[in-house]
């Protein structure tokens, strides 16, 4: 095993090298793509199934999405051509600056490298375990995400909510989206898939209880589902009322969870503090509401811009 | 304690801002009443800490630390948040009168981003878990990204853009550090790490990643050349809250860590780099803001400056004259800045409405509107310079002051020089105010909330001077630099 994770470190480090160095930008997509689902790997190496479910998800299936649909939106010959070496700058001034950086950069990268050594990694895994059955989940990352960290997440999903609003505020996209591919293959082919992939979302949901998985990576599978629905030119009608429900299904996951968090708080438990008979059953409504949001919100990220139905 | 002051005080805004963005509510209304609601939490918030303080601490989801969150507030995290509602709040009054004159289109949009920056702002500085400080820095910085670009236009998205990859780059350093004294310590709340963190390579790395990441949202040089484009090119409002605000919070992040978590580092060395780039951010600030042509640009290269000023108390403080002074004059000095620089910006928006443009040599003094709007400019910029009686010359004051007391004669002659340069890139701006007005038909008429918001703020950074004695009285009786590790 030992050599394996030698060849997955290396292969790591390479497609990175690859990424940054290769010419056009079509190939740097590729190997980003291939670097977050080794990446995925090595997490399943170092035992962290979430993260790894997560990266295969996220970090390269659905990046990797908006970063070709980034590059479609491109012109033709910009996303192909290879990108021009641009002289940054030159005289004594400019390589004083860089050889201070350069230097600098090296010394706190060698100094990061040495301070690795002597971390002691005690981690909190004893403190968890401790207090776990107090949680109402048996995960002990869906405890730390929904429960005794659950800050920190209701954050992270505003975070996914404004980067909706910022693409919107950027422009608007003609409805319905112009993406459809011409694969004869690909309508039966999400015909197929398309349960298959609602199912493995909710269980996905379901199985965050107890076992990795939870409501990011089911938001992110349920987000491909859509992807490859609108791919193979499935796409609905949008009306005004349509956007209105859009915008309050993008907005459920933080709305749920914070009205949650302070419903608690009215109650006398204080802000996002579940009582433990009810934990497992208000982890699993927020979890839910946040899978349905995460999907809906990735998705319009992927559609890019805020869907104009008047241009359709 | 008072369970609800940090809830509403964060989540107010945020739910406001997702009604928003449902359409639910109108921009205008949704922050003119979160504006009211925060008010009530402020003030119970500064009732809570003058009678229970110096620190009150909270624990959103009811977990211990290590296991679970902490929110803290001293007086202080009172006055910062006290400063943002104040800007906040004007920048939206201001916006009222912008928007329809200067961008119609992303009025919509405009208010969802206000109230998000505001949620993330109120978060940033009530955090006590590094990294829940983290997601807020993400919070503020796309945040502030979207703000920037709402213009559209080609040098606003560049800007935007290149805010976006170097505000990332920060937090990718300052989540570096905070990964390393997780990994030392299995902890992530910055009290209790406070009180055990020792001498060590790992803890050293990790105060300098964070303190570089913080030091590259702060805009401090030499990782300062994105903020001029940034601050300059974005809409007049947005310019305000980045400048007065976004940039007072990180520094106000990294306050927070050398005064508690990297305290035992806060030796001579580390002080003086610390120092030398503030020194370094007063003479480039400075020195750029001299040879701007236009308004908005001198307003934005002086944020630079006056930042190497407020990290000047750093050498000052381990100058051991008088310490608690020193950090009393920072406090003060964060504050009134704040709300001058939203001034100076509020009334460079204003001269660009009324002349069509904010070219120094074109602009023109005036009557009637005008006139009150050079009338804010000067009281603001006199505030930042330095002059008595305003809030800008008490917080310099006390600094001066510290640092004489502690015989540091060089930061001494900085602080002076640094005033003399504040003094010649202001006055540059204020010399058309001068210039005979051109007749009335050729000025813009300039809607009279967006002059009186621009006054408000100048009034309040001066009047903040004469708040000095019971402003110290309150920081001396309830403000501590070392966090006491509570809840």
């Amino acid at each position: 095993m030992v050599l394996f994770d030698l060849i997955l470190g290396l292969l790591l480090v390479v497609l990175v090298q690859k990424c940054l160095s290769v010419t056009d930008l079509f190939g740097a997509v590729i190997s980003f793509m291939a670097f977050g689902l080794l990446m995925a790997v090595a997490w399943v190496r170092l035992e962290a199934p979430d993260i790894a479910l997560a990266e295969a998800a996220i970090g390269s299936g659905l990046t990797g999405a908006l970063l070709f649909s980034t590059l479609g939106r491109l012109p033709h010959s910009e996303a192909r051509q290879p990108i021009a070496s641009r002289t940054v700058g030159s005289g004594p001034g400019y390589w004083l600056a860089a050889g201070f950086w350069w230097v600098s950069i090296m010394l706190l990268s060698v100094a990061f490298f040495l301070s690795l050594l002597e971390l002691q990694a005690p981690g909190l895994g004893g403190y968890l375990q401790e207090r776990l059955s107090e949680s109402g989940v048996l995960n002990p990352v869906t405890a730390v995400l929904l429960n005794f960290r659950s800050l920190d997440t209701v954050m992270e999903i505003a975070v996914l909510l404004l980067a909706v609003a910022v693409v919107w505020s950027l422009g608007t996209v003609g409805w319905p989206a112009k993406q459809k591919l011409s694969l004869p293959l690909l309508v039966g082919l999400v015909r197929l898939l398309t349960p298959v992939f609602l199912l493995v979302a909710f269980s996905l949901l379901w199985r965050g209880n107890h076992a990795p998985g939870g409501a990011f990576p089911s938001g992110a599978v349920l987000a491909a589902a859509s992807i490859l629905l609108l791919l193979a030119g499935k796409t609905i009608r949008i009306y005004p009322l349509t956007m209105f429900w859009l915008r309050w299904v993008l907005a459920a996951g933080l709305l749920v969870f914070v009205l949650a968090g302070m419903s608690l708080m009215f109650a006398g438990y204080g802000f996002l503090v579940y009582p433990e008979q009810w934990a497992g059953t208000m982890i699993l409504i927020i979890e839910v509401s946040a899978g349905v949001s995460i999907g809906a919100m990735l998705m319009a990220l992927y559609i890019g811009g805020e869907p104009d139905f008047h241009a359709g | 304690m008072a369970d609800w002051i940090p809830v509403v005080i964060i989540f107010g805004p945020l739910l406001a801002a997702v009604l928003v963005f449902t359409q639910t509510v109108r921009g205008v209304t949704a922050t003119l009443v979160t504006g009211g609601i925060l008010l009530i939490g402020l003030v119970a918030l500064g009732g809570e800490v003058s009678g229970q303080g110096p620190w009150l601490t909270w624990q959103p989801g009811g977990w211990p630390v290590p296991l679970g969150l902490r929110w803290q507030a001293d007086f202080f995290s009172v006055a910062m948040l006290a400063m943002t509602f104040l800007v906040a709040v004007s920048g939206g009054l201001f916006a009222i009168g912008f928007l329809p004159a200067a961008m119609p289109s992303a009025a919509r949009h405009f208010w969802t981003l206000w109230l998000f920056t505001w949620a993330a702002m109120n978060s940033l500085l009530l955090a006590a878990d590094l990294f829940n400080i983290y997601v807020g820095l993400e919070l503020m910085a796309l945040a502030a990204v979207g703000l920037i670009s709402l213009t559209r236009e080609t040098e606003a998205l560049q800007a935007a853009m290149r805010y976006f990859l170097v505000t990332l780059f920060g937090s990718m350093l300052y989540l570096l550090g905070v990964a390393l004294l997780y990994g030392q310590y299995g902890m992530l709340d910055q009290a209790a790490l406070a009180a055990v963190i020792e001498h060590g390579l790992a803890n050293g790395v990790a105060a300098v990643l964070m303190t570089l990441g913080l030091l590259v949202k702060t805009a401090l040089f030499p990782v300062h050349f994105w903020l001029p484009s940034a601050h300059g090119k974005a809409p007049v409002p947005v310019s305000a809250l980045l400048s007065a605000v976004v940039v007072a919070v990180c520094f106000f992040v990294m306050y927070r860590l050398w005064s508690g978590l990297f305290f035992v580092f806060l030796a001579e060395r580390p002080a003086m780099v610390l120092g030398a780039i503030g020194l370094a951010s007063i003479l480039w600030g400075g020195m750029q803001a001299l040879r701007q042509q236009r308004l908005k640009m001198i307003v934005a290269y002086s944020t630079i400056a006056q930042f190497g000023y407020v990290m000047l108390v750093f050498p000052v403080f381990v100058a051991d004259g008088a310490a608690f002074l020193a950090w009393h004059g920072t406090a003060m000095m964060v504050l009134a800045h704040g709300l001058a620089k939203a001034s100076l910006f509020f009334a460079a928006g204003c001269l660009s409405i009324a002349h069509g443009h904010d070219r120094i040599r074109e602009l023109t003094g005036g009557g009637g509107r005008l006139g009150w709007v050079w009338l804010a400019f000067a009281l603001a910029a006199a505030s930042i310079v330095g002059l008595p009686p305003s809030g800008g010359f008490v917080g310099k004051w006390w600094l001066l002051q510290a640092a004489v007391l502690g015989e540091a004669w060089f930061w001494v002659v900085v602080m002076v020089l640094a005033a003399l340069l504040t003094g010649s890139y202001m006055y540059r701006g204020l010399e058309a105010a001068w210039r005979p007005a051109p007749p009335v038909e050729a000025v813009r008429p300039v809607p009279a909330i967006m002059v009186a918001v621009t006054l408000f703020c100048a009034v309040g950074s001066v009047a903040m001077g004469f708040l000095a004695v019971p402003l110290e009285g309150f920081l001396g009786r309830t403000f501590q630099p070392l966090p006491i590790a509570g809840g």
